[in-house]
């Protein structure tokens, strides 16, 4: 094997993409801490439980322990072991926030990538709607602070189709290929399975609600059916309401149909897309912080690998070229001015560059405490 | 290459483009003539929608097309949405073109001598490996599978195999190879298809095209 591949799924990044990705990291946390959220960092390494075995888990096993090992795949649930254990007595909501690397075992041909950065926000231990609110406005926030435009959320909730796979579908084969074309949109396949007229009423309204949140209004009031759907889709209406006028051109879908597998949002959630950019950029939505029981949280994560491919923004490309004893002043002066400074490192340039200093890279030079293009 | 704002519909070169010919009219969405040329290279093609444009790749290859969403709507065969199931392709409608059925078939001079049912492994020939491999193994047999990407007939004949996977239409190809069709898989059509993304991202637009070619359907 050549010495220098790497596992497929695995890469070696470079400047400028590392640059970008840093800074973007460092923006968010930044929107994140002045909203009040606490920095935690939870380990790269957990133990692999059985839960495990049905996601895309990264196995490792390690001769001293005496159970498997895991790199994480997710931070959230780590945030929210941490929230209920070492900060079991600090006052709620407790606001928590991280950024880390994640792996999955295996990549697809769509996401060959198996190691991931993800940044994310948790609001732990409240019920209001207000800390979904704040959420989504934080996603909001911290993805145009980063240069994402066009950005669409994507409201859902499980709660539709839970009801309809544990009370029809019992059969764990045929469950499987109800959601299956359930995830594409298939609606005459996906009425196929079911007998229940008003359970094929659901399938078709779930389908029809599907679209600009303004626009459908009409078919969710329809589906305010029983305790649990009336609260979910009042708080769905809600919400809309109250970030609507602080998202700016932020568009606003909903989609009941959408199938979250292995996912632990047991109510509202919401998926984030930019404008001609493939896949999720964000997630997001209501847990517990213990599966089924613990506290009521909220919380969202992104996807910095969608997020560097969907910025607008652009790096500073301005480099420069100065001599090893440049004066403190002028070195700040450049700095103001979004320069990144090379240094010669040519005995003979400590006071003056010269042609013979010029790189490739660099396409400024000082030259006589001259900025000069080259 | 083209505005942002264009949505690029890919179809699949062969023979169902001119049963969707029949419905792109119906419509009234008229993509360039040259696309439906054989004989022209060109491989994009504008239409008489200043914001669509088609492009036209091999059958196989529309969903991949769609789920990187370099086209945000395609027809593709309920066949290769199964083969590749990608996440981020949907397939809200049924075009009613382009029908026939994916099958397991089998030379018939050997049909006579066997008992599957002592089978724990087989060699199947198909371009559907993905789908043959599922279907097997809910029977609990292990396919071990030949990939080939036409002309499967051939595989079995020349005893490469022992079964092969392919579309049957009228079933003439297989008689004429000495072949008999042993069990049904999947009944395949054309469908609409969609790119998640753009279906998020670009709803009014999307779901304008989509119920254009709904409507058609229930005519």
């Amino acid at each position: 094997m050549n010495k220098n591949l790497i596992p497929p799924g695995f890469r070696d990044d470079l400047s400028p993409v590392v640059e970008k990705e840093h800074a973007y990291t460092n923006k968010i946390i930044s929107i994140f801490n002045s909203n009040g959220y606490l920095m935690v960092k939870p380990p790269l390494i957990e133990f692999y439980k059985k839960l495990d075995r049905e996601k895309n888990v990264f196995l490792i096993s390690d001769e001293n322990e005496l159970s498997n090992l895991k790199i994480r795949e997710d931070i959230t649930m780590q945030v929210a072991r941490i929230a209920s254990t070492r900060l079991k007595k600090i006052e709620r909501p407790l606001r928590l926030c991280y950024y880390g690397e994640v792996v999955r075992s295996k990549g697809s041909m769509l996401r060959p990538e198996r190691q991931f950065l993800q940044v994310g926000a948790e609001c732990i231990g409240e019920k209001s709607i207000l800390a979904d609110c704040e959420i989504l406005l934080l996603a909001v926030r911290s993805l145009q602070s980063v240069g994402i435009k066009n950005i669409s959320i994507d409201l859902s909730t499980p709660i539709f189709l839970d009801n309809i796979i544990n009370n029809e579908l019992v059969d764990k084969n045929k469950k499987n290929t109800f959601l299956k074309y359930i995830k594409r949109k298939d609606v005459v396949k996906t009425l196929s399975y079911l007998k229940n007229n008003s359970k094929k009423r659901l399938i078709e309204n779930l389908f029809n609600s599907s679209g600009k949140l303004e626009s459908k209004i009409k078919f969710l009031d329809q589906m305010m059916i029983g305790k649990q759907a009336t609260t979910e889709i009042n708080n769905i209406k809600k919400i809309f309401n109250l970030i609507k006028r602080k998202i700016g051109d932020t568009k606003v879908n909903i989609d009941f149909t959408e199938v979250k597998t292995n996912s632990y949002y047991s109510g509202i959630n919401y998926t984030i897309f930019a404008k001609n950019i493939r896949g999720e950029i964000a997630r997001g939505g209501r847990y517990l912080t213990n599966n089924e029981e613990g506290e009521y949280s909220v919380g969202f994560t992104c996807y910095m690998d969608t997020v560097l491919r969907a910025s607008s923004a652009k790096n500073s490309n301005k480099r420069i070229i100065v001599p090893f004893n440049i004066s403190d002043q002028m070195l700040k002066n450049l700095i103001k001015r979004n320069f990144i400074i090379e240094k010669s490192l040519n005995i003979k340039s400590l006071t003056k560059t010269t042609k013979s200093d010029f790189k490739k890279n660099c396409n400024y030079a000082l030259i006589n405490n001259k900025i000069v293009k080259i | 290459m083209s505005k942002k704002n264009t949505i690029r519909i890919a179809v699949p070169r062969g023979r169902i483009l001119s049963e969707l010919r029949l419905i792109l009219k119906e419509i009234n969405l008229l993509p360039d003539e040259s696309l439906y040329d054989d004989n022209c290279r060109k491989l994009s093609f504008e239409s008489n929608n200043s914001n669509i444009e088609f492009i036209k790749v091999r059958a196989f290859d529309v969903c991949t097309f769609v789920a990187f969403g370099a086209a945000q709507i395609g027809v593709a065969g309920s066949d290769i949405i199964e083969e590749f199931d990608y996440s981020e392709v949907y397939s809200p409608i049924s075009l009613g073109i382009g029908r026939c059925r994916l099958s397991v078939a089998a030379l018939k001079s050997l049909l006579k001598n066997e008992d599957p049912q002592m089978w724990s492994n087989i060699r199947v020939a198909t371009k559907y490996p993905k789908i043959t491999k599922e279907f097997f193994a809910d029977k609990g047999v292990q396919v071990e599978a030949i990939k080939l990407n036409g002309s499967v007939e051939l595989a079995t004949k020349l005893l490469m195999c022992r079964r092969i996977v392919d579309l049957v239409s009228s079933g003439k190809t297989l008689k004429e190879n000495g072949l008999v069709e042993v069990e049904k898989i999947l009944d395949v059509e054309s469908k609409l298809i969609v790119n998640r993304s753009a279906y998020k991202t670009d709803y009014s637009n999307i779901a304008k095209i989509i119920s254009k070619f709904k409507k058609k359907k229930k005519d």
